[in-house]
């Protein structure tokens, strides 16, 4: 492995474990630029090996634990994780209503309604999955929104 | 026996420690570490000067400029802001309040 992929290689794991926590993408390029001139300056001003000094930095994990005890970071990461398990609860709990609950209540309200239940909960579920994109929640309730919206195609294009 | 509390308890003062560094010149990551090592309480690591630098930034404590170094790589400079100067001030004032309560603590005064 040459010296930079080791150097890229520990970068991307910082980058990845601060995504994980709820750091923005200009939060991690500036810890990422922090770190790649550190080790720069390491190199021209001590003569170090960029392997060795790449092995005494702190493990990614550090990073985390820095980054969740700043304010900015611990609010936005709750705020994504609350973004994320809304839409995909919203969005099941809709779902659900408009094609498990909703045709045994009443099938003629479920003719009419079943259109429009289904489209606010992809819009739902798509939108505030979005917004909490950095977490498992979020993703779910993107891949939510995906599915339901292949149904809905599925059941236009069969007349349904 | 647990090491973790000197460690984290230096965490807490890093940005003191960033904005009293600052206050002399504007200087580069890796110089404020190198400045801070010197001080064997003081020292911390890379994991929790950058966050904060970034936090710091992020806040309007710090200005930051790009300029070069002599081997011609680029170097970000840090450098305290009005604002920056007046969270210091504060935090001295915090300080040396926090220290004096302690002492007296330790003392047995109150």
């Amino acid at each position: 492995m040459s010296e930079h992929k080791i150097l890229g290689s520990y970068l991307a794991q910082v980058a990845d474990a601060l995504r994980e926590a709820g750091a923005a993408p200009a939060e991690i390029a500036d810890i990422q630029a922090g770190l790649r001139e550190h080790v720069h300056e390491a190199i021209s001003q001590d003569g170090a090996d960029i392997n060795a000094i790449v092995a005494s930095l702190d493990p990614p994990t550090a990073f985390v634990e820095r980054f969740g005890e700043t304010a900015v970071g611990a609010k936005k990461s709750d705020r994504e994780h609350l973004f994320g398990g809304a839409g995909f609860f919203g969005g099941l709990i809709v779902f659900v209503t408009a094609f498990l609950i909703l045709p045994n209540i009443d099938p003629a309200l479920m003719e009419r309604m079943s259109a429009p239940l289904i489209l606010t909960a992809i819009i739902f579920s798509a939108s505030l999955g979005f917004a909490g994109r950095n977490t498992k929640f979020g993703k779910a309730s993107l891949a939510l929104a995906a599915g339901m919206t292949g149904l809905f195609a599925f059941l236009i294009t069969r007349g349904g | 026996m647990d090491d973790a509390w000197p460690q984290q308890m230096r965490k807490g003062f890093a940005e003191l420690c960033i904005l009293i560094v600052l206050k002399r010149s504007e200087n580069y990551g890796y110089a404020i570490l190198a400045e801070l090592s010197a001080f064997d309480a003081l020292s911390f690591s890379e994991s929790t000067l950058y966050p904060v630098l970034s936090k710091m930034a992020g806040e309007g404590l710090l200005a930051v400029r790009e300029g070069p170094s002599l081997r011609g790589r680029a170097r970000r400079y840090y450098s305290l802001t009005a604002k920056g100067r007046a969270r210091l001030k504060n935090l001295t004032v915090y300080w040396k309040a926090l220290r004096a309560g302690l002492d007296d603590l330790l003392a047995g005064k109150g």
